[in-house]
């Protein structure tokens, strides 16, 4: 006897084996963002990066974190493209919030379009953040759903600010170094925690968790320094005070030598 | 016929026995089709595969115009029976979108059978049957096979029949490059745009203006200049890029590298390339466009076709003719009405062609430095009543770094 049955095949994805991205980031949960992918990838030429990739429903966004280091040299022709004069961008800072850079140089939006995109490179360290707006047809154009530009280009701020920090971070320690050896690499280094050094100095600290910036207030001054950026407002003025801050376990660390020299 | 009887037999078993036959399907593995993969890694191989974690199954096969396609079948005998039963493909079909059939050859025929050596409590491996006589052009559809394990001549052991259906994709030529491994998403979306077509050149066209329609990506001109699909390591961003749906944005490096991704999943071999203009004023590359209508705009619409200041732009080099599917041109070089992306035009075509009064292609001229406000950030106020000139392109292949 014989039987005859029908089978649709079932789609079952296959998960190809790759390895988890090697940091974390937190997103409030009122941002609707929900995490959809996780990577780390080593390239041919033994670049790495990590990546975390989230999808918000509520909009049909989506929202990439990417670390990485680079191990080969960038091309003649993206060297050429990106230090044309004309196009070039680097160590823009007019579309973010808190009107400070990130790392050495890097992109930053220049307006409010159809995505926004961060580029922070410190040497051969990069972090990256990109938010992609999804659109609908207005007079045979696209229009882009970005109305909530404004808050997602703070929530990107903090991602990269962040970002930048684990990118110096592995390029100290190494790729997907503990917190541990994070902070036994910056203090080689000659960094020290910024808050505590300021306090030393009499100032107070009040702290912008988006911005990722800290206000240190002592009499009339007001300094103002912002994580992974190395640039930092004196009153009004902006400064740059030659390198880094480095976001770590939730403080600020940073070289002093010429951060001395602001303080009246 | 057949058919109706096995159906007959099936139901006259069913209601008879109440018991699930001691044959059971395991493992289906085909040949000589492409591997393939989607979003979320590579496909199973063998296509369908039974174990104790469950059910692994390629949810689609893949095959050139010209290729050689075979199939194996793996059942287990759960049974103290054993023996010599028959195993045969009695049909295999290709059913279309519009609900027809293509029927497909067996070894040369309709249907084929062989002798199968049937083990008491174990696994058995049919012949395997060469499948054949798709339609030779890019196509997708149903994949229909029936078959049968005939166990008349061993008494006692209940026999099995099954219909197993794939996706069925038919493509150019086998996928070449970053697509070795093809993308199930961009199979099917070439598939959609070059559907029927058999001749390369065609394709490209097919896909260039399939791209460019899509209503996927979205160049907003002037407003966005760094490319959105890369990572530090330039490499393009395939997964995070697919799973974001709708309409995003993407410049000429993002669409460039896309399409050939997509000329390489019909196995079309191709290069992004990317066209530097000559240095000029001021040693900058800078020059105003033609009047185009980028991507994700309406080409029908006269108001959406606006100069746009560049110093490159990325397009597809493919048998030494141009693809771009980033942007329309209102004529064609021969100065026709053609409101359409350039495909399979000549590197001049596409850069710049004089006609006197009017010119074709890309490039309009060099920007001139007056009409430079300001370098950070650029501004400018174009002269559009200045004359055009020639410019010449300096080309050399994009190189990324692979796709994530």
């Amino acid at each position: 006897m014989t039987a005859l049955l029908s089978l649709t095949t079932i789609f079952l994805s296959y998960n190809q084996a790759q390895s988890e991205c090697k940091f974390n980031l937190f997103i409030p949960a009122e941002r609707g963002f929900v995490l959809d992918l996780s990577r780390h990838h080593i390239d041919q030429l033994s670049n790495e990066i990590s990546y975390l990739f989230f999808l918000r429903s509520s909009s049909k966004s989506s929202l990439s974190v990417d670390v990485g280091l680079r191990r080969s040299p960038r091309s003649k022709q993206t060297i050429e493209i990106e230090s044309d004069p004309l196009f070039g961008y680097l160590n823009d800072r007019r579309g973010l919030p808190s009107k400070l850079s990130i790392g050495l140089e890097g992109w930053t939006p220049r307006g409010v379009s159809g995505s926004m995109k961060v580029v922070a490179r410190f040497e051969n360290a990069s972090a990256q953040v990109t938010l992609h707006y999804t659109a609908h047809k207005e007079k045979g154009k696209p229009r882009f759903n970005n109305e909530t530009w404004d808050e997602d280009i703070a929530l990107v701020e903090s991602l990269a600010r962040q970002a930048m920090s684990i990118a110096v971070r592995w390029k100290l320690a190494g790729v997907g170094s503990s917190i541990d050896a994070g902070r036994e690499s910056l203090i080689e280094r000659g960094y020290v925690r910024l808050g505590p050094w300021m306090t030393s100095k009499g100032f107070t600290v009040t702290w912008d968790p988006m911005k990722r910036m800290a206000t240190f207030t002592k009499g009339n001054q007001t300094i103002k320094l912002a994580e992974g950026s190395r640039e930092g407002f004196d009153g009004s003025v902006r400064k740059d005070h030659g390198s880094l801050i480095v976001g770590l376990n939730g403080e600020l660390w940073a070289k002093t030598s010429q951060l001395s020299s602001w303080i009246n | 016929m057949l058919r109706a009887s096995l159906c007959f037999f099936v139901l006259a078993w069913s209601l008879v026995a109440h018991a699930l036959p001691p044959i059971s399907a395991r493992d289906v593995d085909f040949t000589g089709n492409h591997p393939m993969r989607n979003v979320d890694g590579p496909y199973a191989d063998p296509e369908v595969t039974w174990s104790s974690s469950g059910t692994e199954a390629a949810p689609a096969i893949s095959i050139d115009i010209d290729g050689n396609l075979s199939v194996k079948f793996e059942h287990y005998n759960n049974s103290d029976k054993s023996g010599t039963g028959v195993f045969q493909v009695y049909f295999a079909e290709l059913l279309l979108p519009d609900s027809t059939t293509v029927p497909l050859q067996v070894n040369g025929n309709s249907g084929a059978s062989a002798s199968v050596s049937i083990p008491a409590y174990g696994s058995f491996w049919s012949p395997n049957f060469q499948i054949s006589g798709w339609d030779p052009w890019i196509h997708g559809g149903q994949l229909r096979i029936g078959y049968l394990v005939d166990t008349t001549g061993i008494p006692g052991l209940v026999g099995y029949g099954m219909t197993r259906e794939w996706r069925f994709l038919v493509n150019l030529e086998p996928p070449v490059g970053h697509m070795a491994t093809v993308w199930h998403e961009l199979l099917e979306e070439t598939t959609a745009y070059a559907w029927g077509e058999d001749d390369p050149t065609q394709a490209g066209k097919d896909l260039t203006f399939g791209l460019y329609y899509a209503q996927r990506f979205a160049y907003p001109g002037q407003e966005n200049l760094t490319s959105n699909w890369f990572d530090e390591s330039n490499s393009f961003k395939l997964s995070t890029l697919l799973r974001t749906s709708g309409w995003v944005t993407g410049n000429c490096y993002d669409v460039a590298v896309y399409l050939h991704l997509l000329f390489e999943s019909q196995g079309l071999s191709n290069e992004p390339l990317l066209r530097l203009c000559q240095r000029g004023p001021y040693d900058l590359r800078a020059f105003l466009s033609n009047d185009i209508c980028p991507i994700g705009s309406d080409s029908t619409i006269p108001s959406n076709y606006n100069p746009i200041a560049w110093t490159n732009h990325c397009v597809v080099l493919f048998d030494g003719k141009i693809f771009d599917a980033c942007l329309a041109l209102q004529k064609a070089p021969d100065l026709s009405g053609y409101w359409n992306p350039p495909a399979s035009w000549t590197s001049t075509q596409h850069w710049y062609v004089d006609h006197g009064q009017e010119f074709t292609g890309v490039a309009k001229r060099f920007i001139q430095p007056s009409e430079i406000i300001s370098f950070d950030p650029p501004q400018f106020n174009f002269d559009l009543h200045l004359p055009h000139e020639m410019t010449q392109s300096e080309d050399t292949t994009f190189i990324f770094g692979g796709i994530l």
